[in-house]
């Protein structure tokens, strides 16, 4: 009897199953849910309305508390790529034994979890902390920075963590990137930035595109770094929805900004794919 | 030729800096004397190693991270390789789609994944908390399972799993005979990924876990935010030992066995 089903089934559906029952009718409940209504003692309401969305969108708070996600995970984006792209262009030259034990020094605090780095960044970061001791020990500040619970140090601690993917993304392309292009370049008499510009820069496309987007989707829904070095002073959209999802037992609203976060990401990435594929050198393909 | 870059390496020398400075502030201040917390030290000392390891309330959630782990592996392993096997032998309609939508739980943001999870079990009335996280943990960690066996499955030669049906053994025969042990290096890099990650996980865990059962992660997010103490240095400087000690150990299994 169990040779009619295609063997291909029998080795699918374990998985197939634990992913719909688990994963997309939850997700389906989720969207379900933030059209409902909540009634004024805080008790939701089964409903298809949009009371949820139009609270959002006609409050200012919200508003900036969006577009401060958006921008924060822009800035972040940027910054993994420029330190990124010097790390991964850096393994990508050094001699093939060290590239190892490089990759190895920016992967292992990868695995470390993201809790314990940003604990680190407290320790560093605060008031009294070693950075603040330092900058005033060697005269450039003379008053303490403040960093810690303010988006700066939200951006400092979120590059740390961010910064291991975009590597990752970069080196692979790096590595397979032909240097006899660099070098035809540098024979007909380019210099060395000029080579960069015009050939290992526009080369890498692929990557850079893929790492950028690959952190910018990760932070805008990052919840560890906002929640411990943002504290209740850098309010985001991640925050806020745990606020609402435990402390606020709003269940409809905050399904409903998880909602509006998840289309601005698709939106957000969806537009700079655009962008880039119309201004990007040919050839370069997204895939 | 050979060219130096010296302007890079002096860069990327304060990036690596950058990479290994939380780590190393955690390290370094776990060996302060004093009750509280501060960098740079005032001394050293172990106690709070020996606090922490001779018992103290990170001990139960340590057990349970690990048991948490080790479960989520024993599930997710066989079901994502067993769903990549299909995907990367055999030929059928929507299988694209169906491989995206195993790998969609990394494009879905966890935070959404988890309100999603807590809603749906507090409708159903799943008060199996351990069950719950269990059951998201597996979810989780089967795409990072199915990518990395997709990658070594198609590495692979498949003329000696035709030799081995030729010479007459079963498919299933085939499969375990043949097909998994030469698959071993993704098996061991996919075991290893999915008790880190596994391990770490706090997102899920803070939406869905319940009385009687905290995690490692959520012990020590509560510990950062309300009880910065020298012990919580130590707990996650042993943390970030392990996790190094796994990662190598696996890396270096996982190269041996690829050259073999």
């Amino acid at each position: 009897m169990l040779r009619r089903i295609p063997p291909y089934w029998i080795l699918l559906s374990p998985g197939l199953l634990i992913l719909l029952l688990v994963f997309v009718v939850p997700l389906g409940r989720l969207l379900v849910l933030s059209f409902y209504r909540t009634d004024p003692s805080g008790a939701m309401q089964a409903a298809f309305a949009m009371e949820q969305y139009i609270r959002f969108f006609s409050d200012p708070f919200y508003m900036q508390m969006l577009w401060r996600s958006v921008y924060i995970g822009i800035i972040v984006s940027f910054v993994c790529l420029v330190l990124g792209y010097s790390l991964a262009y850096g393994v990508a030259r050094a001699r093939p034994e060290r590239r190892f034990m490089l990759l190895m020094l920016i992967a292992l605090p990868l695995l470390t979890s993201a809790v314990i780095r940003n604990f680190g960044w407290i320790i560093i970061l605060g008031r009294k902390g070693i950075l603040n001791e330092t900058l005033i020990a060697i005269g450039l500040i003379s008053q303490p920075l403040d960093l810690l619970y303010t988006p700066a140090g939200v951006i400092i601690a979120l590059v740390h963590v961010m910064l291991p993917y975009m590597v990752l993304v970069l080196y692979s392309v790096l590595e397979g990137l032909d240097r006899n292009l660099e070098s035809a370049a540098s024979n007909l008499g380019a210099s060395g930035p000029k080579v960069f510009w015009f050939v290992t820069l526009p080369l890498s496309m692929p990557g850079i595109i893929a790492g950028t987007l690959l952190v910018f989707s990760i932070t805008l829904s990052f919840f560890v770094t906002p929640s411990l070095v943002g504290g209740a002073k850098v309010k985001l959209m991640a925050t806020e929805i745990y606020n609402q999802t435990i402390n606020m037992l709003n269940w409809p609203y905050a399904s409903a900004m998880g909602v509006i976060l998840l289309v601005t990401m698709l939106l957000v990435t969806g537009l700079y794919k655009r962008i880039l594929n119309r201004r990007g050198p040919k050839g370069v393909n997204l895939g | 030729m050979k060219r130096k870059f010296p302007l890079l390496t002096a860069v990327n020398t304060l990036i690596y800096l950058f990479i290994m400075a939380p780590l190393l502030v955690i390290v370094i201040s776990s060996f302060n004397p004093g009750e509280y917390l501060v960098f740079p030290p005032e001394g050293f000392s172990l106690k709070w190693y020996e606090a922490v390891l001779t018992g103290g309330k990170y001990t139960e959630p340590f057990w349970n991270s690990i048991k948490l782990a080790v479960a989520t592996t024993a599930v997710a392993l066989p079901v994502g390789t067993m769903a990549a096997y299909a995907i990367q032998r055999f030929e059928f309609r929507f299988k694209q789609a169906l491989l995206s939508l195993f790998l969609s739980p990394l494009v879905i943001p966890t935070l959404l994944f988890g309100i999603g999870l807590l809603i749906f079990f507090s409708s159903l009335g799943v008060q199996m908390f351990f069950m719950r996280l269990l059951l998201a943990h597996i979810v989780l960690i089967v795409p990072y399972v199915i990518r990395t066996m997709l990658a070594g499955f198609s590495r692979m030669e498949r003329s000696v799993e035709e030799a081995s049906i030729v010479l007459g053994a079963s498919p299933v025969r085939t499969f375990f005979l043949v097909t998994l042990p030469l698959a071993r290096p993704s098996l061991l890099a996919s075991a290893f990924l999915s008790l880190v990650l596994s391990f770490d996980e706090l997102v899920i865990a803070l939406f869905l876990t319940g009385p009687g059962i905290t995690t490692l992660p959520m012990t020590i997010y509560s510990d950062i935010q309300f009880n910065l103490s020298p012990s919580l240095a130590a707990i996650s400087s042993i943390i970030i030992a392990g996790t190094v000690l796994v990662g190598l150990i696996g890396i270096l299994m996982t190269k041996r066995s690829g050259r073999t």
